[in-house]
Formats: C-alpha cells, structure tokens, sequence
C-alpha cells in the first residue's frame, strides 16, 4: 500500500499588480504519494514555480489546502513554515543559489544545521562527485558544479521531499543530463520523494508521475508504471 | 553551528566590501572620538575644578574695606551663616627692570592659612619675615629660582628686599589676568604674591586689613550675608562684597569650563547625529543589496532570529570596531591637544586627565545602536516578504515619463546618457534621496565648522578694527588734568582721552562688577554698534550696555541702575544711571559713558588714557617709543599687540575648529566614498550588461560619475541652506560671558564647504574606477544573485 504523501486541494494564488489581479493558479488539485518521481510540466508561465513555491513554504496560497504528511500547511505560523521548510524539504533552484561567501562545504554544512537528522556533508558532496571541490566558493566552481552543491545542499538535509526548479534550466545538455540522473539515482537509492520542474516534456518519461499545468490549472496527470532510467532518453 | 558558518560569511563579507567597511568605520571613529574626547575633557575639568576650589576652599564672598583692623574683621565671623573669615591686606606693588615695571599684586597671608589656601608648588610657604611666594608662571617668565632675593618699590618703602620661600599656586587665580582687557594673561609684566601679615605691616608701617575672605556654610544665603556685612560695617569704611561670580580669574575660568561645556554637548551630538544618518543609509542599502541572500537563507529554513542576528552583527563589529578605536584616539590625542591648550592659560596644578568608562560605553552605545536600528529595519521589510520572492530580483518599478521627459523639445535634445541618468535618479527616488540626505548632512556640517572659523576670525576683526579704532593706549600714572597742555607730538598724531573706573551695579539679582569707561562724545576710536551695525553715538543722559548684559538681566533701554562706585577714593559713592543704548560687544563687557554725564551724579573722573591714532602709519614706531620713553607714563599698549594676544587666548577655540573641520572632511569624504561605491554594487549587473553592450569602460565611468555629481549637487542645494540655518543657531547658542561671536555667513565660508564636497565627490569617483574596472562581464550575469 502505497501512503500518500501530498494533497494539493482547490489551491488558489491571486497576484495583484497595481488593479489588475493575476490568477496564477487557478482550483490545482493533485496528489503525491511517498517515494514518487514527479515531473511537473508545462509552458513559461503556466504557474508551475507557483506550485512548487507554495509547497515548499516559500509562498503562501489565496485558497485552499495543502496536506503535507496529513497536515495542513496552509494552516502554519510564519515559525512553523520555517521549521518545515529547514526540515522538510529541500530546494534546488535553477540559478543554484548558493551562498557566495561560503565554500562548497559551507554551504551544505550551512543548510544543514538547521536539523538534527541529517546526513554528513562531505559524504553527500562527495557522493554529486565534488569530493575534491569541497574548499571551492561558488565562483569558482562551473555550473554544473555549483547546481551539484545545491543538489547536496537538498539532499543533505534528508528532507521529506526534494523540490527542483528547473535545476538544468542554465545547464548545457550533457551536464544537464548527468544532473537529472543524480537526481534520479537518488530517487532510486534513498526512496525520496522529488518534485521536478521542467518545459523540457522529453524528459518525462524518467518520472513516476507527469503533471500537466497550462494557465493556472492541472491539464493532466499521468501515471507511467515502467519509468525510464534518464540514460535512456535522448532528446 | 549556524553562527559560526554565518560568522566566517559576515568577516568575508566584510572582506568583499573593505572600502564601504572602512568607510563607515571611519565615520563611527570620527563620531566616538569627538564625543568621548570632548566629554572627557569637559568632565575632567569641571570635576578638577570643583575639588580644587573644594580642597583650597576658596571664598565665596570677598568683602572690601579701604582699612579694618584685625578685631574688626574677625566681628564678621558672628554673621548667621559664616563659618570662617580671614582677613589680609592686598596691594599692588611694583617691581622695576631696566626696561619693563611689573606689577605683582600683594597678599598678606594669615600665618594659619584656612580660606584660599595656596598650594605651594616649590619650597616653603612665606613664614619667615621678609619672605615671599611667587605664582610660578611670574618666577617663571622671569627665570626665579627659590632662594633668590628681589627688589620691589612700594609707595611706603622704596626699595624693599624679599627672599623668595617658596612659589606657588591659588584657585583664587587660576587665571592671572590683571583686568578683563589682560586676557589672555600676560605674565612677564602682572604676578601674584603672598608674604606673612608681619612683612606687610612692615612695609605699610601698620598692622590692618583691606580685604576679609568670608567662608560660608554651605547652603547659606550670599545675599543676606552680603547685607548684615554692610550692616555690620556701617561704622567702617566698608566698600563693597563681591562672589565668586565677580571675582576676574574665577569668572573667566568658568567661563571657560562653560564653553568646554557646551562644546561638550552640542557639537559630539551633531557629529553622532550625522554619523548616524551615515550609518543608518550605508547599512540598510548594504543589507538591500543582500536580499537575494536573505531570500536563499530563508529557503533553507534558517530561523528569522538567526538572519536577523547575522546582519545586526555587521553592525555591531563596525559599531564596535569605530567606537573602540574613536574612544581611544579620543582619550589619547584629543584630550591631550586641549591640555596643553587650557594650560597654557589656566594653572591647574596637578589636572590630569582621568577616563570616565560611562563616556566610553555611551559611545559605544551609541555607535552600535544606530547600526543595529538601521539593520533591523531593513531585514525586517525584507524578511516580511516571502522567501520566494525574496529570492527574485525586486521587480523594475513602473516606469513613468519623468517631467522632463514631458517636454519633448528638452529631453529629445538630450545625449542617450543623460537621459540614462535622469531615468536612474527619478526610478530610484529614495535611493537619491537617501545618497543626498548623507551628502546634505556632511555640507552643513562643513558649513557649520567654516563659518565658526570664520566667526572667530570676523570677532577679532570686528573688535579690533570696527570698535577699536585707535593705534595706541597710553595709560599716565596720574590723572590728566588738561590734556590741551600735554607734551605730545601733535602733528603726528591725533587723540581722544579716555578714564576708566569701576563699579558695581547693586539692583540686580547679584552684583556684578564693570569696567566703566568715561569718553567725550566726540571719540571715534572706540566705536559702539547695535547689532544691525547701526553706529551709537554716546549722550550725556545715560550710559551704554553690553547686549549680553541685557540679555542676561532682561534690562532694556530707559531701565534704571543703580551703580556704585568700587576705587575708595570715592567712600562707595552711589548713584542712578539710565540705559541709554545697548551695544554689542564681542569681547568683554563695558559700560560707556561721557563725562558730563558723571558730573550730572557729581563724580568726577579725570581721565589717565589716551587713545592715539599716528596720522602717518611710517612712522608708528617713533610714536611708540615717544610714549613708551617717558616717565609719567605707566603703560604702552598697541592695538595689533593685544590683538596678537588675543587671538593666541582663541587659539584653543581655534584649535578645536581645525579639529572640527577635519573631522567633518574625513566624515564627509567617508559618507560620499560610500554612497558612491553603494550605488555601484546595487548596480553590478546593469554595468555589466553595459559592458557586454560594448560600453567603453570611461563611458560607464563617466555614466556614473555623471550620475553621483548629480546626487551631490542636488545636495549642495539643500545642504547650503540647511548649514547655514545650523550655523545660525549652534552660534547663537554659544554666547559665552566674555565672548559673542559675529554671525556673519561669509563667501568663503560657504565657497569651500561646496569645493571640498565637489571634491571629494571626484576623488571617490576615481578611486572607484578601479571597483568598475573589475567588474566581470561573465561573473555578473551568469547567475542571479
């Protein structure tokens, strides 16, 4: 039996800019269950960073429910969001956002301090491959390196959930490739359950679950029982 | 731990940012070193002060006979509120030198010394008969040594031979100025000196008192005991009682405590007060530039408390670093380059400069709070958005047509980098205002501190060139009788005759004692002014006052004095006098008068001074030495020499306006290199992209030095305005008893206040030529941080 993990219920997020409000998300139902590989898909501006700031308690909805662990989120205090997002989940962003006045190392042993069970820095850093870069600050490390520090950073955490933001939006393809599949290799070895942004719908076919969104709304969502390994996929 | 990982990105930080870092800690030193040098100082001597008239237990009252015997006096003790008298007699004598008489005022000491005890600094006090104390700045200037013998001539004795027992100090002449006119004090040709009660009677041939020190209890009341003293000595030849307030050397030394004072009060606030603004904008436009940072830390769930304490740490480490170093420099250098300043006029045996630790830490309270305020603020707006957010770069504002733009025929004609830099200010609107608001404090703190030099300069200028208009003051040892049939070189000069006497003004709430100068109508040389610089002319129906004076006693024209008259060839005659005028008078203060005037309340007073005025300035010297040469003349004062005088007794305010104009260049030099270099860093990536555009990099510079002179320029004016409003004010506020500075707003008193900011503006922009230099293309763009 597998447990669901995620509930996104008649979620709403208004902007208002000036007069004109803007819906951004627009009734998002959905589900996720533990362990999953999610790819959520769709057009610049459909509202899928919406989602995945929302959920990661980066932003807070207009309307609705969001059951995390069969706890509202909505329902938090601006200090249990913050517990909850130290503790529960784990961003990768698409410009890495690492803090440059701290080391590779710093920066992962930085985001881990806020919770007790965590894993050992160097171990993760050394698993994305950066073992010899650990003294290394953000610039002087290439993109891909420093989207690997932010994949250790997430990881290193053992959060609940693993949030991407299109982590291989400023990556070339190879090195976006090899980014995907650390991030499925994790997927596969610690049973984590990742959240996956991405335009780019050739890649779909590596997640357990492909969640259309196009203008604020859920179009679809698939279910693929056999994914692929990302090595498989070519596009 | 968290901290410590925050810890080594906030020493980075600071690394990444050392200009703006030592920036703004320049400004915290320059801010703590004035205030903990200054409340050092002014703290110091007034307590030295204090215990120093304490412990010699200095007088509070003086009564003056022309003679009373040793029983009488010691009747003055039954007086409710009189714990001790001691009486003595006090006379100047004169000693003669081949080319220089000088005066040496003569105290007889009680042989159980107990009110104005002197502090002996050499030797032994005068026990002995035929023995006598000198101040040490006399035996000094002319090289006494204890156990040498002087000649002093004496109109009993010629010629009577003292050996020196010893030199010393008294708190009752802290400042040994002969008359309000001997300041600074000149001590070559005036001393003070005390021999036992029995070597003085054996020079006067008798055994008395004109002078009997009165010790009250503490809390008593002055006046009532000044009036059973003249109750008491009805049947005597009582003259009249002065405080402390009246007496010379207390008067001037407290004034001078009262200046350091308020120096004290006023100025180090208004030096913390623009550090703070200074503080205040470079730090929450650094913790703007962080936001992204502050977004990230959020993401990653770093508690708000922990975020906020990283930043308010910044503020602390310069808050602390500043303060520390200011403090030091303060208690070190400042209060030493005032010592050596106050000494030089004030003896104060024994002052030396203790640290009050309260001074300190309210700096350094100070100079953190300020920080920690301005941090706190900035992260809290910053923290109340949504990480996500916080993360993006801040929206570009909606871009309304500037009024400028609006007129098309202006903005077509304008280059493409003009309009760059309007659009850049008018977006950025509190950015602007923020970068001026810095510029504007530091132009009206230079404003403030040039036209305080000038103010001390115009003082000196106005005394002695507006009001004093003569070239010599020739004082006659006796009354000129007829000045018509004085031997003078007429051809060569012109002259007007002047007496002087002084008196004590009895209706109100103390006593005060003057100067009172008796004039004819017609001179010219001595000029009074209202304060619209209108000339007043003397009349024979009243007399002229000092504005202070009025002020202070809220007297008005037409209002009454009552005046008595001190010398006791005049048995304290009294008499009623109208205000006919009042008159600004920069340094001292004087009541003027015509003679015919005084003969209406039946004085006379014949005059002793001429004023000279040499027809041909050639031949100057020759007047000089005429005067100087003959012998019914008592003294040859010129004009420029006490001017001279005067303005090394200003060297102290002097000194400390040079130290107040370097504090507000370096303040103000730090405050523009930081905006400066703030608008640049907030700006990286547009300069980059400028970059990539192909922008030569002079271009960029010119861009932005363009755009930084704007900001400066829109200061200056608002900032020339405001200074000289601040100049106005913190001027007339600092109207000492013996001193009222000219409120005068000179060109170059605002000329070089706008040259050095302009200035400094371009030397910061060349020092950050080399920050745009180094900004990388690739570095910049590639991520969004």
């Amino acid at each position: 039996m597998v447990k669901k993990l995620i509930e996104f219920k008649n979620v709403t997020k208004e902007y208002k800019v000036g007069e004109v409000s803007i819906k951004a998300l627009n009734g998002v139902d959905f589900t996720i269950d533990e362990g999953e590989f999610v790819v959520i898909l769709g057009a610049s501006g459909a509202g899928k960073s919406t989602i995945l700031n929302i959920l990661g308690a980066m932003d807070t909805p207009t309307s609705g429910e969001i059951i995390v662990e069969g706890k509202d989120i909505t329902k938090f205090n601006e200090k249990e969001l913050t517990t909850y997002r130290g503790k529960k989940v784990g961003f990768v962003f698409q410009f890495y956002n690492l803090i440059a006045n701290l080391t590779a190392l710093e920066n992962v042993e930085f985001a881990v301090e806020v919770t007790k069970d965590h894993l050992d820095p160097k171990d993760v850093l050394t698993k994305v491959g950066l073992g010899s870069r650990l003294n290394n600050f953000p610039s002087q490390l290439s993109g891909g390196e420093q989207q690997r520090v932010a994949i250790a950073r997430a990881v290193a955490k053992n959060p609940l959930l693993l949030l991407c933001d299109e982590p291989t939006g400023a990556l070339d393809y190879v090195t976006g490739k090899s980014v995907l599949n650390l991030l499925q290799d994790i997927n596969t070895e610690t049973k984590k359950c990742i959240i996956l942004i991405t335009h780019n719908s050739a890649i779909a076919p590596m997640a357990d679950k492909v969640i259309k969104v196009k203008s604020g709304k859920i179009e679809s969502v698939v279910i693929n029982p056999n994914r692929q390994s990302i090595k498989e996929i070519e596009w | 731990m968290v901290m410590s990982k925050l810890f080594l990105k906030l020493l980075r930080d600071i690394k990444d940012y050392k200009g703006q870092f030592i920036a703004i800690t320049i400004v915290i030193i320059v801010g703590a070193f004035f205030f903990v040098g200054f409340s050092t100082f002014a703290k110091n001597l007034n307590v030295y002060a204090n215990n120093y008239f304490t412990n010699t237990n200095l007088a509070d009252l003086w009564a003056n006979y022309s003679k009373i015997s040793p029983e009488n006096a010691d009747k003055l003790k039954q007086i409710i509120g009189v714990q001790n008298v001691e009486g003595r007699l006090v006379m100047n004598f004169n000693q003669k030198f081949d080319d220089l008489k000088t005066t040496l005022k003569f105290h007889s000491i009680a042989a159980n010394n107990i009110i104005n005890k002197i502090t002996i600094i050499e030797g032994n006090k005068p026990s002995e008969f035929q023995s006598i104390v000198l101040d040490t700045d006399y035996a000094k200037e002319h090289s006494y040594k204890v156990g040498d013998t002087i000649k002093i001539s004496t109109p009993f004795k010629e010629d009577v031979s003292l050996k020196i027992s010893g030199l010393c100090e008294s708190s009752e002449y802290t400042i040994k100025s002969r008359d309000t006119s001997d300041f600074p004090p000149n001590h070559k040709e005036y001393g003070i000196a005390y021999v036992s009660e029995d070597t003085m009677a054996g020079i006067t041939g008798e055994k008395y008192y004109n002078e009997v020190l009165i010790d009250a209890a503490p809390g008593a009341d002055l006046k009532a005991i000044t009036r059973s003293i003249a109750e008491v000595s009805k049947d005597l030849s009582y003259l009249y009682t002065l405080n402390r307030d009246a007496t010379l050397s207390y008067k001037q030394f407290t004034s001078e405590i009262a200046q350091q004072d308020q120096f004290s009060k006023v100025l180090p606030l208004i030096f913390f007060g623009v550090a703070a603004v200074i503080i205040f904008l470079t730090l929450s436009r650094l913790i703007d530039s962080q936001r992204t940072q502050i977004g990230i830390m959020k993401a990653l769930g770093t508690r708000e408390s922990i975020i906020l304490s990283h930043y308010l740490g910044y503020a602390i480490f310069v808050g602390l670093a500043g303060g520390i170093i200011g403090s030091i420099l303060g208690c070190v250098f400042f209060t030493q380059l005032f010592m050596a300043q106050v000494k030089a006029i004030i003896s104060l045996p024994g002052f030396t400069i203790h640290i009050y630790y309260y001074h300190v830490l309210l700096a350094l309270l100070l100079s953190v709070v300020f920080g920690i305020l301005a941090s706190y603020m900035s992260c809290r707006t910053i923290l109340r958005e949504k990480a996500a957010e916080a993360m993006r770069i801040k929206p570009p504002k909606k871009v309304k047509k500037t009024l400028i733009e609006r007129n098309t025929f202006l903005w077509s004609r304008l280059s493409y980098g003009s309009k760059l830099i309007l659009r850049n200010v008018f977006i950025n609107k509190k950015r602007a205002i923020y970068s001026s608001l810095g510029v504007i404090c530091c132009i009206a703190f230079l404003i403030l501190s040039f036209g305080y030099k000038g103010s001390r300069a115009l003082l000196i200028e106005k005394q002695f060139t507006e009001v004093y208009k003569y070239d010599l003051r020739v004082v006659y040892k006796d009354p000129i009788a007829d000045d018509e049939s004085l031997e003078i070189p007429r051809d060569q000069i012109d002259y007007n005759t002047l007496a002087q006497t002084s008196v004590v003004i009895t209706n109100l709430a103390d006593e005060k004692d003057f100067n009172l100068l008796i004039t004819n109508k017609e001179n010219n040389f001595i000029s009074n002014y209202d304060n619209k610089g209108k000339l007043l002319p003397l009349d024979d129906d009243g007399v002229i006052i000092a504005e202070r004076f009025a002020e202070k006693y809220k007297l008005s024209i037409g209002d009454i004095l009552d005046m008595k008259l001190i010398d006791p060839a005049y048995n304290g005659k009294s008499f009623k006098t109208k205000i006919s005028n009042i008159s600004v008078q920069y340094l001292n203060q004087e009541i003027y008068c015509t003679p015919a005037f005084l003969s209406k309340a039946e004085v006379t007073c014949p005059p002793s001074t001429l004023l000279i005025k040499e027809k041909d300035p050639s031949k100057a010297e020759d007047v000089y030495s005429f005067f100087s040469g003959r012998n019914d003349v008592k003294e040859v004062k010129s004009k420029n020499d006490v001017k001279k005088l005067t303005e090394s007794g200003l060297q102290n305010l002097y000194n400390m306006i040079i130290v107040l104009i370097v504090c507000a260049i370096v303040l103000s030099s730090a405050a523009i290199y930081n905006i400066s270099a703030i608008n640049i860093t907030e700006r990286v990536r547009e300069l980059a992209t400028l970059k990539v555009l192909g922008y030569h990099i002079s271009k960029i510079n010119n861009l932005i030095f363009a755009e930084n002179f704007f900001i400066t320029i829109f200061s200056l004016i608002i900032g020339t305005p405001l200074g000289i409003y601040l100049y106005k004010t913190i001027l007339k506020a600092f109207t000492l008893d013996n001193m009222v500075f000219p409120i005068y707003v000179s060109l170059d008193s605002i000329l070089f206040p706008i040259i050095i900011t302009i200035l400094v503006t371009t030397v910061c922009n060349l020092f950050l030529r080399r920050a745009v230099k180094k900004i990388d293309m690739i570095e910049s763009l590639k991520s969004v941080e």
